[in-house]
């Protein structure tokens, strides 16, 4: 199967994923075409090498929540974040609020290239909480997904 | 996957401030591959296979228990019944030795305790467990991890009143060999009707006949998230609304159960087995099954009303618990064990909680007549007593009823003892003082009940 037959079935097989019956066969081989008629003016044959080598390099994401609630003072933040990116820690989302009198920060990342484990950025982060009179809780996503995910 | 800052809020709130944990990690392990003839050396293989299989226990569940920021508080290893597998030529002394044997394993991997020093005796004694059953008292008095458990009876094969009438005996000598230490031998020893192969909670614990090599059973806990939960319902909820919040409440403590056991069992490469739901209650203020009642309008639990109210409950654990995970096994349910639960001691010792109240109470929840303190003059024959009512409603309702009770020698009505951790502390309760000697004494076995014939 050359290249573009590839292209061409696999944008067909998401096509059909994520829409079933709910388009017509035909409908489906013109945009397909299009598609593909698109892509062969705008990239080159070394470009689609180089996206089927990107994609495999996809990192992988194992994500972990960090909280950090109690009193508000200047610097929590950047306390925070810091010791993150010294330890390789990618923020996926963050949140801060102030929840009943309370500071709470919440952040997303990505541990899956962090250079020490959940247990050690614990206790990196028991270090500033104890400094600033915080709590910080580090905890695999998968708690938040199991308890209020069916 | 995004997650409001309500939902994690929620999952932090549980596990710093309600109580929330995962009460037990249990190592279920076989050993039916330990005998040799010889009980010694079967001791000393299954000394090895606990040491082989389980000494990372610890480890992992301190491992898991940090990357979801949720308490593990116990560690257990349980045990195909010792009676199955020590069964041979042997006196009482000997299984001391094995038993202290066996115990030892559990000091070296550094866990909590060990069951299944066990007997299942339900239709009949053999000559090798009726000398195992009198070995139990000394057992639970000259180790320190040992529990130990016996079935008397099943719905299907009937009460076997001998077996009952014998653990009225063991109970007392229990109380008797350990009456220094306020009975504690009694507080690892219980007295099942129908009971699970499963169940990770002590000190009922042990790995049934028909279990697999080894396996990793869960107990959850969490009675003082259920508690928060109800109480943050007006007055005027109906109980429909009590029940679908505790109901909601049983599924998010599920969920996080079975994903702390499946992760602990695939560090330590055993199979994931069940998760057990039961709202155990700890000493600890706020982590109390009385308060859960007495939240739902109660003005003291054990007044008209608890019984209704804890079956609600039950029910409603069972139901939440059932729609989160498909292992839903062990015992699963409200556990009432009056000194481990603060409220509950204290409505005991306040002659609100009686004890035909715990006795209704135990035909709608799981699981008996636990850790209630009583005279230390209570006969043997009156205990067999108790043991045959309570086991009588597990019989008739197809359900695990068990006792754990403490006769504590030289303690009467009122005065109290203190146990200890988990265990808590109790003030002793008045038992009825009439004698039942006669019928206890008659023997043999009360029949099956007709609801037992359903093939």
């Amino acid at each position: 199967m050359d290249i573009k037959n590839k292209i061409e079935a696999s944008i067909k097989n998401v096509i059909n994923d994520e829409l079933g019956t709910n388009i017509h066969p035909d409908k489906i081989n013109t945009i397909v075409e299009k598609i593909t008629e698109n892509l062969s003016l705008s990239i080159n044959p070394d470009e689609l090498v180089l996206l089927n080598l990107k994609l495999k390099e996809k990192s992988p994401s194992e994500m972990a929540v960090v909280s950090v609630i109690g009193q508000d003072s200047v610097g929590i933040v950047a306390d925070v974040t810091r010791i993150l990116a010294e330890n390789n820690a990618n923020i996926e989302a963050m949140n801060q609020a102030i929840v009943s009198g309370y500071f709470a920060l919440i952040i997303t990342i990505n541990i899956a290239k962090m250079n020490i484990t959940i247990d050690e950025l614990q206790t990196r982060m028991g270090e500033i909480a104890d400094k600033k009179n915080l709590k910080i809780y580090i905890q695999h996503e998968n708690i938040f997904k199991n308890m209020n995910r069916i | 996957m995004n997650f409001d800052v309500s939902e994690i809020l929620e999952t932090i709130k549980m596990s710093a401030l309600e109580n929330l944990d995962v009460r037990t990690v249990t190592a279920g392990i076989n050993l039916f591959d330990c005998t040799t003839g010889s009980i010694n050396s079967t001791a000393k293989k299954i000394r090895e296979k606990i040491l082989n299989k389980a000494s990372q226990i610890v480890p992992a569940a301190e491992k898991v228990a940090k990357k979801y920021g949720v308490k593990i508080v116990n560690k257990r290893v349980s045990l195909t019944p010792l009676s199955l597998v020590l069964a041979g030529d042997c006196g009482v002394e000997e299984l001391i030795k094995a038993a202290q044997i066996i115990d030892e394993a559990g000091k070296e991997i550094g866990i909590d305790f060990i069951g299944g020093y066990s007997a299942l005796v339900h239709k009949g004694i053999t000559p090798f467990e009726s000398v195992f059953i009198d070995s139990i008292p000394h057992v639970l008095a000259s180790t320190e991890r040992l529990c130990s458990s016996v079935n008397v009876a099943t719905t299907k094969s009937g009460i076997n009143m001998d077996a009952v009438l014998k653990m009225g005996h063991a109970v007392k000598k229990a109380a008797e060999l350990t009456a220094e230490r306020q009975a504690i031998g009694c507080a690892k020893l219980v007295i099942f009707a129908n009971i699970p192969e499963d169940n990770p909670f002590m000190a009922g614990a042990l790995h049934g006949p028909g279990e697999g090599d080894c396996t990793i059973n869960v107990g959850v806990s969490g009675p003082g998230v259920v508690h928060r939960a109800v109480k943050s319902l007006p007055h005027n909820a109906d109980l429909g609304i009590v029940a679908d919040t505790v109901k909601k409440t049983a599924f998010k403590i599920t969920r996080m159960g079975e994903l702390i056991g499946r992760e602990v069992a695939k560090e330590l490469g055993m199979t994931f087995g069940i998760l057990d739901l039961s709202l155990a209650p700890t000493p600890a203020i706020g982590d109390s099954v009385a308060d859960i009642l007495e939240a739902m309008g109660l003005e003291v639990c054990g007044t008209h009303g608890t019984t209704a109210a804890l079956a609600l409950l039950n029910d409603a654990v069972k139901k939440g618990g059932a729609f989160a995970s498909s292992f839903v096994g062990g015992l699963s349910g409200a556990f009432i064990p009056v000194s481990e639960d603060s409220t509950m001691e204290q409505r005991a010792a306040d002659g609100h909680l009686t004890f035909d109240k715990l006795e209704a109470m135990t035909a709608v929840c799981s699981v008996g007549m636990d850790m209630i303190a009583i005279p230390g003059s209570t006969s043997a024959e009156t205990i067999a007593a108790i043991i045959a009512d309570e086991i009588s409603i597990g019989v008739i309702n197809s359900k695990t009823t068990a006792v754990r009770l403490l006769p504590v020698p030289g303690k009467n009505v009122g005065d109290e003892i203190t146990l200890g951790g988990l265990l808590g502390r109790a003030r002793i309760i008045p038992v009825h003082t009439k004698s039942a000697e006669i019928f206890v004494k008659r023997g043999g076995r009360i029949p099956a009940p007709i609801q037992s014939l359903k093939n």
